[in-house]
């Protein structure tokens, strides 16, 4: 018999003690209460009668106890996984491993990942009807995809291999493969599949030594040029570029000339050719790129493929996320079509609103009332007629004529109403007025302003400013002291540079976030508005690919305000949340990498070690594979009822 | 509120009776059904011939009796020559056999403290008799006897001997009383106040009491709390330590071990009972919480020990 990954000679020993201790702890007993009696020998008696009379009271010290060792060889046999040598037959048996690892990617369409399930497959198929085949995938931790079985279910658990995506520890996926098998057998083998080109270099001797091993280097006559990392985002300063981060790595052992290329949609952003050596990945900083498309295809092209080789070793995907819509609030009294047309015909996507003084102020009592913040970005007062004060608030805004009520009161000093003003000076280096023309602009009439500390003038009427920019509360109020309307500004191409220009002046940073994953990790993406109702429909996202032909990829259901999803196929996908028979809502789009960032780190430091001829030492493999938890729960919940019924025993019906 | 005799140093306050008490007990007497040999003269008839006062028969005369016992009036009318007989009026020898041992001093000392007041009381009821009254104290493999002696005055001796009479250890009723016959050869009223708790000695110290022609007075103070499966509170695993050999036994008691504990008590109490019985020998139990008064007054009078 034997115990999987641990001698009997090393478990018995430990079981053994274990029992000691158990059987220990049932003498040790706590203090008893004493109970006085003065006629001991009728008690005696009594007592001795009755054990006497109930021969199961007797053994009722032994039944917990019994209870305990039982539960103690039950633990020790589930976790011993004992096998009877000769069981199950006495063919041959093999276990298959399939690197899983990003080295495996490829474009092509017969990649090394296919090229090796494919040799798996036809492995397996060569076995006898009596043999036994297990399937055990190479990734981080190494997995079991089929145990010791048949050779028809280890070709079905093939089936089950994911992309390759991430890492991949070979030397475990060795130990657990030969854990596995067992016992030192010369008719066992280990096939191992993988992309590696140095893995005869490997040192497998520690498992290698007790049985045969084949090793099929699918991919090892290729070279593997792969971009393990890419992400995008907006310029901080300037949202119609976009920076870059890719990172370019060589898992092969000679340097490669390779072209990377970025584009967006068909527009292509850069190219560069580099030259990649084996080690260390190459990163690039790709500053200023422009953003002609939300989805970013970053690709690398081998100049020389050679005869075998791929034409395009790698691709990876990022995208860009949407611009927020920036919220205006208009307040006027009248529709004023010259500053809505100048707002409209924005590029950037605007939100906005239109309200008279009096729902802007109930508005703001409103917020006021409960703390809450300002609903928009930019307010923009038009000349009002109404005696009131002005509804300002404490973000950028744009006011016009606050003083076209002279009674009003506002927080700029005023001087003398000027009729037929003219702009006399600008600050032509100004942001909001840089290059801007406003040569022979008529003027009904304006309020000369009295500008403080840290005021700046925008224009001014012979010394006398109409324009001016103050800091309020730390938001900027460009404030014109005249009545847009009254003037041929607003005729001018120059109105509407300077309504983008205050619309900038009011720009959040949405650089955007590089949202993009590898493909195969979990991902957790928050849904807003999401309605967890669970006797209504429930609320899904579909994963739609963005090729020229879309179709669904995945469909997740919202639960808890998120979807939990893995996406195993690189690429970019846009989400869409469907509720009922309702029509889908576009959540935005996300890219998932073929490479991780630790993609071929395993593969190069395998390399390395090979090449100083480093011994590696040998695995110390686990007789469970790690992190299975709820093998840890299981011995956590023996140890509580084990101390439990121990205390149990010793109190039982005492009072 | 009543009067208690008066306080005598060292005597303790349990054996202290009020004065109505002490004159109620100064009513009773006790039984002697048959008449024991005394050694003095008492207030007791009793079946011998003697110099009592109590005229009991004739008899003829014979040289050497006393010439002025001869009836005249009977030798004047009918020429006979008798003697006048009178009762002999003797003391009776009561014999208070007390149990001290460990046993009795559980549950606050209330078996111990009732027995006490138990021969105090008779005591002085047969002191006020002009009865002999001698005190034997047993507790463990100790026997302090307090001689016979007579007379009311000297029941502050019995009480400064019970108080100071040894306590503790073992029941062994068998070899107490074996050393109780052999200090008090004559026949007499024994009363023997204990719990009995010996389960093998018992019967056969009573046995030698009986041997012994002693009248014996068999009075078994028990305390419900201490075989009452309602009353005991004790349950699961337990060490039992018994009082008197100080053994520990560690058991798990349940309240089937309660109860067949009292149901083995029921049937030893029974088993002594019937055996008291069989012997003739009286026979009253009385629980430690019983009030003085009433087991003198009315349990020992209706065992047949008091009138």
């Amino acid at each position: 018999m034997s115990f999987l990954g641990v001698p009997v000679g090393v478990l018995a020993p430990l079981l053994g003690t274990l029992a000691a201790v158990i059987a220990g702890l049932y003498l040790l007993r706590p203090r008893r209460p004493t109970l006085q009696v003065p006629f001991g020998a009728l008690w005696t008696a009594v007592l001795g009668r009755q054990a006497a009379d109930s021969p199961w009271r007797r053994l009722r010290r032994m039944r917990s106890l019994l209870l305990q060792l039982s539960l103690l060889a039950s633990l020790g046999l589930a976790l011993a996984d004992p096998r009877v040598s000769g069981c199950g037959g006495g063919g041959a048996r093999v276990v298959v491993i399939v690197d899983g690892s990003a080295s495996m990617q490829g474009l092509r369409p017969l990649g090394p990942h296919q090229v090796a399930l494919d040799r798996a497959r036809a492995r397996l198929l060569a076995l006898e009807p009596g043999d036994q085949a297990a399937v055990v995938l190479a990734s981080v931790p190494p997995r079991v995809l089929r145990p010791l079985g048949s050779p028809a279910a280890a070709i079905e658990a093939l089936a089950q291999v994911p992309a390759p995506h991430g890492d991949a520890d070979l030397e475990a996926a060795l130990g657990l493969a030969a854990t596995l098998i067992g016992v030192p057998a010369p008719e066992a083998s280990l096939v191992l599949h993988t992309g590696e080109p140095r893995l005869e270099d490997l040192d497998a001797s520690a498992v290698c030594d007790r049985m045969r091993c084949e090793l099929s280097a699918v991919a090892a006559a290729t070279p593997n040029i792969g971009i393990t990392a890419l992400s995008a985002r907006r310029a901080p300063g300037d949202p119609s570029r976009v920076t870059l981060l890719v990172e370019v790595t060589n898992t092969g052992t000679s340097s490669r000339d390779v072209t990377l290329s970025v584009k967006a949609g068909r527009v292509s952003l850069y190219e560069e050719l580099l030259t990649v050596s084996p080690g260390p990945p190459t990163r690039l900083h790709l500053r200023g790129l422009d953003a002609a498309g939300d989805e970013l295809i970053a690709t690398v092209t081998a100049e020389d493929p050679g005869d075998t080789g791929p034409r395009f070793d790698d691709e990876a995907h990022a995208s860009l996320a949407p611009r927020a819509p920036l919220r205006v609030r208009f307040v006027s009294e009248r529709p004023n079509l010259f500053v809505a047309a100048a707002l409209l015909a924005m590029e950037r996507p605007l939100r906005l609103e239109t309200l008279t003084p009096t729902q802007a102020r109930d508005d703001r009592e409103r917020r006021a009332r409960v703390g809450a913040p300002p609903p928009f970005e930019l307010l923009i007062i038009d000349a009002l007629d109404d005696r009131d004060p002005l509804p300002t608030e404490a973000v950028p805004s744009l006011i016009f004529d606050p003083f076209h009520v002279e009674a009003r009161t506002f927080p700029v000093a005023r001087g003398r109403r000027i009729i037929r003003p003219r702009i006399t000076s600008r600050d032509a280096l100004h942001p909001l007025l840089r290059g801007l023309v406003f040569k022979d602009v008529n003027l009904a009439e304006a309020t000369a302003l009295l500008p403080e500390e840290g005021d700046e003038v925008l224009l001014s009427h012979l010394q006398q400013p109409i324009a001016i920019v103050r800091e309020v509360e730390g938001v900027p109020w460009a404030i014109f002291s005249f009545d847009p309307s009254r003037t041929d500004l607003p005729l001018r191409a120059a109105f509407p540079m300077l309504v983008a220009r205050v619309l900038d002046m009011a720009r959040t940073d949405d650089a955007g976030l590089a949202t993009a994953l590898t493909a195969g990790q979990p991902l957790v993406l928050p849904v807003e508005d999401a309605r967890d109702d669970p006797t209504g429909p429930r609320d899904r996202v579909e994963f739609w690919s963005t090729d020229s032909t879309p179709r669904l990829q995945e469909t997740a259901l919202v639960v808890d305000g998120a979807v939990r999803v893995s996406i195993s196929t690189p690429g970019t996908y846009e989400l869409r949340m469907r509720r009922g028979d309702e029509t889908p809502r576009a959540l935005g789009r996300i890219s998932v990498q073929g490479h991780g960032a630790r993609a071929t780190t395993a593969a190069v430091a395998l390399e390395a070690e090979a090449a100083t001829g480093a011994a590696s030492p040998p695995a110390d493999h686990d007789p469970l594979p790690r992190g299975r938890g709820p093998f840890a729960w299981i011995l956590l919940a023996w140890c509580l009822v084990s101390v439990l019924e121990w205390r149990w025993f010793h109190q039982r019906r005492s009072t | 509120m009543p009067r208690t005799s008066p306080t005598i140093e060292g005597i303790e306050p349990d054996l202290l009776f009020d004065e109505a008490f002490l004159r109620q007990l100064g009513l009773l007497e006790v039984i002697a059904r048959r008449f024991a040999r005394g050694e003095q003269r008492g207030e007791r008839r009793t079946s011998r011939r003697g110099s009592g006062v109590e005229f009991a028969d004739h008899r003829p005369y014979v040289p050497g009796d006393d010439i002025r016992r001869v009836d005249w009036g009977i030798l004047g009318r009918l020429d006979q020559t008798l003697v006048r007989q009178y009762e002999e009026e003797e003391d009776l020898p009561v014999h208070l056999l007390c149990d001290l041992s460990a046993s009795m001093r559980t549950q606050d000392d209330a078996k111990l403290r009732l027995a006490l007041q138990t021969a105090a009381a008779v005591a002085f009821i047969s002191l006020a008799g002009l009865d002999r009254v001698s005190v034997t104290a047993t507790a463990g493999d100790q026997l302090q006897v307090l001689p016979s002696t007579r007379g009311k005055a000297q029941f502050l001796r019995i009480l400064r001997f019970l108080k100071d009479a040894p306590r503790g250890g073992g029941t062994d009723l068998r070899a107490a009383v074996r050393r109780f016959c052999a200090s008090h050869r004559q026949a007499g009223v024994v009363v023997f106040v204990s719990d009995f708790y010996d389960l093998n000695g018992a019967s056969e110290a009573l046995a030698m009491l009986r041997h012994r022609r002693h009248q014996v007075t068999c009075v078994q103070i028990l305390d419900a709390r201490e075989y009452d499966s309602a009353s005991l509170t004790a349950r699961g695993d337990l060490s039992l330590d018994d009082v008197e050999t100080r053994a520990r036994t560690e058991v798990t008691i349940s309240t089937e071990t309660l109860l067949a504990y009292q149901r083995a008590h029921t049937r030893f109490c029974e088993a002594l009972a019937r055996d008291c019985r069989q012997r003739g020998i009286a026979y009253v139990r009385a629980d430690a919480r019983t009030p003085l008064r009433a087991l003198i007054l009315e349990v020992l009078r209706r065992g047949g020990l008091l009138r």
